[in-house]
């Protein structure tokens, strides 16, 4: 549509642009990590018992779930595919296995194996039907009502408990009194880095996201890309579903109302593309952390519940709008 | 002419630059009402950005516009509209799901709130026996009619604004010869109600059908209004070719090696007859012809994309099975799509990335991503094409055209391709960055890479190509070897078959 | 009559699930009152509306539950000023709250499915306050009895899904603004290019939206007397398969009330089946599920059809031709 400017006057033009462009950029990078700083500063010095170990251990803990969740959940976004809705089903019905495989046999081990493969098999059937072109809201939220169905009806609608407390290791562990959920959330999150920034898998992902047309005239299979982004997601899903079974010993069909949303709150404040290709999943445990935190410090400061569930909806619905807006600024 | 009968429409001096080009030169043009005034001229000559200002789209660096005496600000869309001017477009601008009759009333303002289907009808009737389609049953959706039935609509949607002034953007370029000849019928129709039409066309058929005068660009400047009974195919190619050639084109190859790709008795979608074609080594093939002349989808049947019933592709020799692009980059097939904003690119992706995303795997042994290997053979693409190597971190989307089409090209040299299919390698690049691209497909070339161009522009596909192959309409016409055309012959291939103009 | 058989044609396939899952529920449970069914018009049926209306425009409204619940909260907070005063109230103020949603759409530029992600946690949020964190109900509960009142099989409640469901059947069909929704489902750019008010749909769509959840959610309260803070949460989800069931495109610009409708009954008759047979809740949702996923397959492995014999007819027109 236009043809390229080479006088001196338009090219400056183009360049001043090219500057404001680039200061939204990092202004957009960079919004997210400074908010959090300057709200723990804020809280440490406004809120009495913030920056306490008991504190930010308990922050810790509240993000490992929903963190490793969302750094798994990550990989669909940035290929395009936007969220799975069906997060909730999928972590209760993994959880079930690992107390269920793990009282069994008596191994947690093979509790969290179970558990982790029963996640990637069905991340992979939906995988392979968004990956056909199904849409994924769609898609996702037909598969957790059948997950959700099909668990109720297997447990009766009664909880599964863990049959010895070995099972409850895994969150009860600590390293130098870091629990090992957070170290989990940790290396999970470093490796999702790297898979997603340092190997072709996660590049194609990217650029499948970026643009599907030219992923495919350069070579890239949406549908293999999309089974991937699937299966590094149920990864997520069943690692944290061991976590949390561990950190509460029993599971129930309709458990874990809120954690679909809150995973996918944690993606979208992280700043992280909807529409896919850009993002990364660190930029969504980030998002995680600055969720807890907020929810922390309501708690500290007595706030009840249903305020902190109306400022939450509100700090969510601001951020996106604010990074919406500042992504828009960035590619004018 | 009698001075006393007032223009329609009279431009007087108008000029358009972008920058340092000028799109637009001193253009005057005068139009009478119920007259048919076709422009002709290549691309890039400016018959599109003389449209684009008629229809509010841009506006005038200089000159004005007057309309029945009166002159007009065509500032935007809906002054354009205002001051009574249609245009119909080459793509479709109706909404699928929705009837015939409610796509003629959609968007109008004054449209009354209740839509009854019998009102909505039976005034879509009307209009419909206009164009020759009073069988057509208004309440049918959009999406069931065929392609001509669409084209005939989307010029009856222009009917019910009443315009006193209609374009035609190349209307016929999907239609069969009796579509061709409705929708030229209701052209005619039109200028017998008195309304002035502008028909911008490649076909010459066409033009001497219906046209009263004609209107030749070339370089930004119109030549004065030629009456089409004072014309003939070839005063109107001459008048057409003329641009400047310069240094553009590197020269001719010296040599060809062995067939690197052969299509035998290829049956395409949308071409009539089988397609034979070959491409040896340190050939460049250029297949030129206008919209809808198939081109499009020779091409994209050797990218492995297209639709082929029929034939063999052959790739030094041995027949390959392209049923996609993976097939297509394994067997050593890069292929350039024409829009690379739609399909080439990766706009919010960074010029390294772009340049790797057909090789990776080169680069990443055992899929782990080599970074260090990755940078240093995207440095060595961006030095050869001559992408500033100082902004490999830019996102594609942010560089000139010119820049964009190097790397939408140049990505495919890490691949070692044996063929590269390149679709309208030079849309949207000023004329530095072409040369640059020129050289770099030739350098490629030569470097034994079989190289097949397509493109719309006569001018540089003599200009580039060893051997030039022309189509219209879906069927080849003539193959030569570049050094055996003259830009006029290929001019005239292009655009018409000897029996439309006799 | 030949309109008939078109019609007929046109919501062939969910007449005949609706048949066979009539059948079935008859066959499995004798007790079985295919009437008992049309009471989920409130909330389902309306929901499915709103979130059909949306989705006909191109766009997603996540946010209908939520509002729904708060409307509910609204109503029986509002109580004492007179049964009929807050249900008004409730509803005219989340109608109000869904334009100010697609407003803020429209001029944002922001994805649906990304906003109301947001206001689905925040709308859910303004509900918890009004409810002050715990159920709550209305004192009076024989202000509610009027809504149990029955003339033939459908009460007053039904009546009024029933008679929503009609109007939003003309407006889609027969009126410029609803046709224009339509019109920016299905072919957005052109639209918008021939003059269509994106904007203006865009809050139309979305107080449609938000006035149906209202609706289906204040009498809801209404009914029960009672609301809470988590109500209707699950009416997202079979909300959405009963607009997807019905025949409802995902991709914008296709479908009817009449679609809505069927695929509300399909999916209300099986939940009420169910139930009447004593299967938990949760039977219902894993078939609403597969129903939802079957229905999206179904349709994309009939595009995929329509597209196979697309190429073969143009191979054909090839090889006449050549």
């Amino acid at each position: 549509m236009t043809t390229t400017p080479t006088t001196t006057t338009t090219s400056t033009i183009f360049q001043e642009r090219a500057g404001f462009r680039q200061a939204m950029n990092r202004v957009r990078n960079a919004a997210l990590p400074l908010l959090i700083l300057a709200v723990y500063i804020i809280a440490s010095i406004a809120v009495p018992q913030f920056l306490t170990f008991e504190t930010i251990r308990a922050i810790l803990l509240a993000t490992s779930v929903t963190g490793i969740i969302a750094a798994g959940m990550t990989a669909i976004t940035l290929s395009g595919n936007l969220f799975s809705l069906g997060v909730t089903a999928s972590v209760v019905l993994s959880a079930v296995i690992y107390l269920a495989v793990g009282s069994a046999t008596g191994n947690i081990y093979l509790g969290a194996l179970a558990a982790i493969l029963a996640a990637l098999v069905i991340g992979l059937g939906q995988g392979y039907i968004v990956g056909l072109g199904l849409n994924p809201v769609v898609v996702t939220l037909g598969a957790g009502a059948i997950i959700y169905g099909a668990t109720a009806i297997i447990t009766g609608g009664e909880v599964v408990a863990a049959r010895t407390n070995t099972l409850g290791v895994f969150a009860t562990f600590a390293v130098l009194g870091i629990p090992l959920p957070v170290i989990v959330l940790i290396v999970f999150t470093a490796v999702a880095w790297f898979l997603t920034d340092y190997t072709r898998i996660g590049r194609n992902i990217r650029l499948l996201g970026s643009n599907k047309e030219t992923a495919r005239n350069s070579g890239i299979s949406p549908m293999g890309s999309t089974i991937w982004a699937f299966l590094a997601f149920s990864v997520g899903i069943g690692v944290a579903a061991v976590l949390q079974a561990a950190q509460t010993l029993q599971v129930q069909a309709d458990n874990f109302p809120e954690l679909t949303m809150n995973v996918v709150a944690a993606v979208l404040v992280g700043g992280t593309a909807v529409t896919g290709g850009d993002g990364s999943p660190v930029r969504s445990v980030i998002g995680a952390l600055f969720i807890a935190t907020i929810t922390q410090i309501m708690v500290l400061v007595g706030i009840p519940q249903g305020t902190r569930y109306f400022a939450l909806g509100v700090v969510v619905v601001a951020l996106v709008v604010i990074l919406h807006l500042l992504r828009k600024a960035s590619s004018r | 002419m009698d001075t006393a009968v007032p223009y329609r429409l009279k431009a007087s001096g108008v000029s358009k630059s972008y920058g340092a080009i000028r799109a637009l030169a001193d253009v005057d043009i005068e139009l009478m009402p119920g007259e048919v005034m076709a422009l002709l001229g290549e691309n890039g000559a400016g018959k599109s950005t003389f449209v684009k200002l008629l229809s509010g789209l841009i506006t005038p660096d200089e000159g004005t516009i007057a309309i029945d005496g009166d002159e007009v600000q065509l500032a935007t869309v809906n002054a354009s509209q205002a001051a009574g001017i249609a245009v119909v477009q080459q793509e479709f601008s109706t909404v699928g799901t929705l009837s015939v009759a409610e796509n003629l009333v959609l968007g109008q303002r004054g449209a009354r709130w209740w839509w009854s289907p019998r009102r909505l009808n039976a005034s879509a009737r009307a209009i419909l026996g206009r164009v020759g389609l009073e069988d057509l049953d208004p309440g049918r959706l959009i999406e069931t009619l065929s392609v001509a039935e669409m084209q005939l609509v989307e010029i009856a949607r222009v009917l019910a604004k009443d315009a006193r002034i209609v374009i035609f953007d190349e209307p016929t370029a999907a239609l069969s010869d009796a579509e061709i000849e409705r929708v030229l019928g209701v052209v005619k129709r039109l200028a017998a109600e008195g309304r002035s039409i502008i028909y911008v066309t490649h076909r010459l058929g066409e033009v001497f059908e219906i046209a009263d005068t004609v209107v030749i660009f070339r370089n930004g400047r119109s030549q004065p209004a030629q009456k089409v009974t004072d014309l003939t195919v070839d005063k109107v190619v001459t008048s057409m070719i003329g641009r400047e050639l310069g240094d553009l084109y590197p020269d001719r190859s010296a040599g060809f090696g062995e067939i690197v790709l052969e299509a035998r008795d290829l049956q395409v979608a949308g071409l009539r007859g089988d397609v034979n074609l070959t491409v040896r080594r340190g050939e460049i093939l250029g297949l030129t012809g206008q919209l809808g002349s198939g081109t499009t989808e020779i091409m994209k049947a050797l990218a492995g994309t297209g639709d082929v019933f029929a034939g063999t592709i052959e790739l030094d020799g041995t027949p390959v099975a392209l049923r996609g692009r993976r097939e297509g980059i394994e067997s050593g097939v890069a292929y350039c799509s024409p829009d690379r904003k739609k399909d080439g690119i990766f706009a919010g992706v960074s010029i390294r990335r772009n340049l790797s995303s057909p090789w990776l795997n080169r680069v990443a042994p055992l899929g782990f991503i080599s970074r260090r290997r990755e940078s240093a053979e995207a440095l060595r693409t961006a030095t050869h094409f001559a992408i500033d190597a100082n902004r490999m971190g830019t996102p594609v989307g942010n560089l000139s055209g010119g820049n964009q089409q190097k790397v939408a090209v140049g990505k495919w040299l890490g691949i070692q391709p044996k063929v590269l299919l390149v679709e309208e390698p030079t849309r949207g690049v000023d004329v530095g960055a072409r040369a640059e691209i020129y050289a770099q497909l030739r350098q490629l070339c030569d470097s034994g890479v079989g190289v097949i161009v397509s493109s719309s522009d006569t001018n540089e596909v003599l200009g580039l190509s060893d051997t030039v192959t022309t189509y219209y309409r879906g069927a080849q016409t003539a193959s030569r070897s570049a050094n055996a055309w003259s830009e006029s012959e290929l001019v005239r291939e292009v655009m018409h078959r000897e029996e439309e103009t006799r | 009559m030949r309109q008939l058989t078109d019609w007929l044609k046109r919501y062939a396939l969910q007449l005949i699930v609706l048949a066979v899952v009539i059948i079935s529920m008859y066959a499995a449970y004798p007790n079985f009152r295919v009437e008992a069914s049309i009471e989920r018009l409130i909330p389902l049926g309306v929901i499915a509306a709103g979130l059909a209306v949306t989705m006909i425009a191109g766009e997603f409204d996540l946010s209908i539950a939520s509002m729904a619940a708060l409307a509910g909260a609204l109503t029986v907070t509002l109580a004492p000023l007179g049964l009929v005063t807050s249900l008004l109230i409730a509803i005219v103020a989340c109608t109000l709250l869904g334009m100010l949603q697609g407003w803020a759409i429209a001029k944002l530029g922001i994805n649906s499915l990304v906003f109301t992600v947001g206001t689905l946690v925040l709308i859910r949020g303004l509900t918890w306050l009004v409810c002050g964190g715990l159920a709550i109900s209305i004192d009076d509960i024989t202000a509610s009895d009027i809504f149990y009142s029955k003339f033939l099989f459908l009460s007053p409640l039904s009546a009024a899904g029933l008679v929503i469901l009609i109007v939003l059947g003309i407006f889609l069909a027969r009126t410029k603004w609803g046709r224009e929704l339509y019109a920016l489902g299905s072919a957005r750019h052109e639209a918008i290019a021939a003059g269509v008010r994106y904007r203006r749909g865009m809050v139309i769509a979305f107080g449609i939206s938000a006035g149906c959840g209202a609706v289906g959610g204040a009498l809801t309260s209404a009914l029960s007397g009672s609301a809470a803070p988590d109500a209707l949460e699950s009416m997202l989800v079979i909300g959405i398969a009963a607009a997807l069931v019905g025949g409802i495109s995902i991709a914008g610009g296709r479908g009817t009330m009449v679609n809505v409708f069927l695929g509300f009954a399909i999916i209300s008759v099986l939940s009420s089946g169910l139930a009447g047979m004593g299967a938990k809740g949760f039977v219902s949702q894993l078939y609403i599920g597969i129903f939802l996923l079957a229905v999206v397959l179904a349709e994309y492995f009939l595009k995929r059809f329509g597209e196979y014999r697309e190429r073969a007819r143009g191979r054909k027109m090839a090889e006449a031709v050549a």
